[in-house]
């Protein structure tokens, strides 16, 4: 079972790793950090959510959020922490 | 032989163009098509008849053309560059070959390449109507465009994965009409950067007529793997799709608060 410090580590690392591929400036990411200004245009955002599907299973995208709603780096975390709880407690 | 029709006046030499193009077959030495091919399939024509293709012939046109000057063969001869054909279909993205406005891709430099303009006169982008004499800008737009597009698959992305084609600009000047006669496509590689997402491919396309420079179109485009694509469109949509229903959710709030009131 991934913890939320798991999760939250995870996303961070796939922006950056996306980041640094597209010659971006890569951070230290906190959380607080607004996405639409993390450098990420709206492809690279697809590619970073097909990225974290394959690490986590979900996309959180499909049915319960709306990405103009994700407003920071630990919003988007945050989608994945709670669609992967509903899901482990869908599954009990 | 047969008597020289007010079209082609000069009966050693004929182009054939496609019988819609009826502002341009005013032109003395033009001839429709059918009216050719009616004269090659009963040998009705002059010893030496050279014909040049114009624009505006289908598949089977060419193919009959083809067959029947050879059969003629020496009485009649075809103009280099001879009898076109038209690029492979799926290459160019089209569903329908009479789509198809080029001929196969050849490679004439490093990053440079070539086609003949190859127009069926019942092209989606002609169906509607035709002004004047000339080929319509827009008929030269999808011809660059699927010629970047036969470029690009043929010559630098040749993976099996599939892939997307997204314009990012396309700017286009027109320097001389474009009449339904032979013409080439020139395509120049500008820029080439990979990305995460896909290379990104900056290019540009000129038109000829012989030595004559008709227009240039420049663009832009990336193409992208189709995964990447549809997931960008599907969150877009859906982000569409819930950002109208709350604009009618709201339009909707102050109406009803409005009856209550009332």
């Amino acid at each position: 079972m991934l913890t939320t410090t798991d999760i939250t580590s995870t996303v961070h690392e796939q922006i950056n790793a996306l980041l640094k591929e597209a010659d971006k400036p890569v951070r230290l990411l906190t959380g607080d950090e607004p996405l639409a200004r993390i450098g990420l245009n709206s492809l690279l955002l697809a590619r970073l959510i097909i990225q974290l599907e394959m690490e986590f299973g979900v996309d959180p995208f499909e049915e319960d959020y709306v990405i103009s709603d994700v407003r920071t780096v630990g919003a988007l975390a945050d989608a994945y922490v709670e669609t992967l709880a509903n899901l482990a407690a869908a599954t009990v | 032989m047969s008597r020289p029709t007010a079209q082609s006046a000069s009966p050693d030499a004929v182009i054939a163009v496609g019988d819609r193009f009826e502002d341009f077959l005013v032109n003395r030495g033009t001839v429709p098509v059918s009216d050719l091919l009616a004269r090659l399939r009963s040998g009705d024509v002059p010893e030496g008849l050279a014909v040049g293709i114009g624009q505006g012939l289908s598949d089977e046109q060419l193919a009959e053309i083809r067959t029947l000057t050879d059969r003629l063969a020496p009485a009649v001869t075809v103009a280099k560059p001879g009898v076109p054909e038209r690029a492979q279909q799926r290459l160019t993205h089209k569903h329908d070959a009479k789509n198809v406005l080029i001929g196969p891709v050849g490679q004439t430099g490093e990053h440079r390449f070539a086609a003949d303009l190859v127009l069926d006169q019942h092209v989606e982008v002609l169906e509607d109507h035709l002004t004047g004499q000339h080929i319509p800008a827009i008929t030269l737009l999808e011809a660059a465009r699927q010629f970047w597009t036969v470029v690009t698959e043929q010559f630098y992305v040749t993976g099996p994965d599939r892939t997307r084609f997204v314009i990012g600009s396309v700017g286009s000047t027109f320097h001389s009409f474009v009449f339904p006669l032979a013409a080439t496509l020139q395509y120049e590689l500008l820029e080439l950067t990979r990305t995460p997402v896909g290379p990104v491919f900056k290019c540009r396309i000129s038109i000829h007529h012989g030595d004559t420079l008709a227009s240039v179109i420049d663009a832009e485009y990336r193409v992208i793997p189709e995964q990447f694509s549809v997931k960008q469109e599907k969150i877009a949509a859906r982000q569409a799709v819930v950002a109208e229903l709350t604009r009618l959710r709201d339009q909707a709030a102050p109406a009803m608060s409005g009856d209550q009131a009332a």
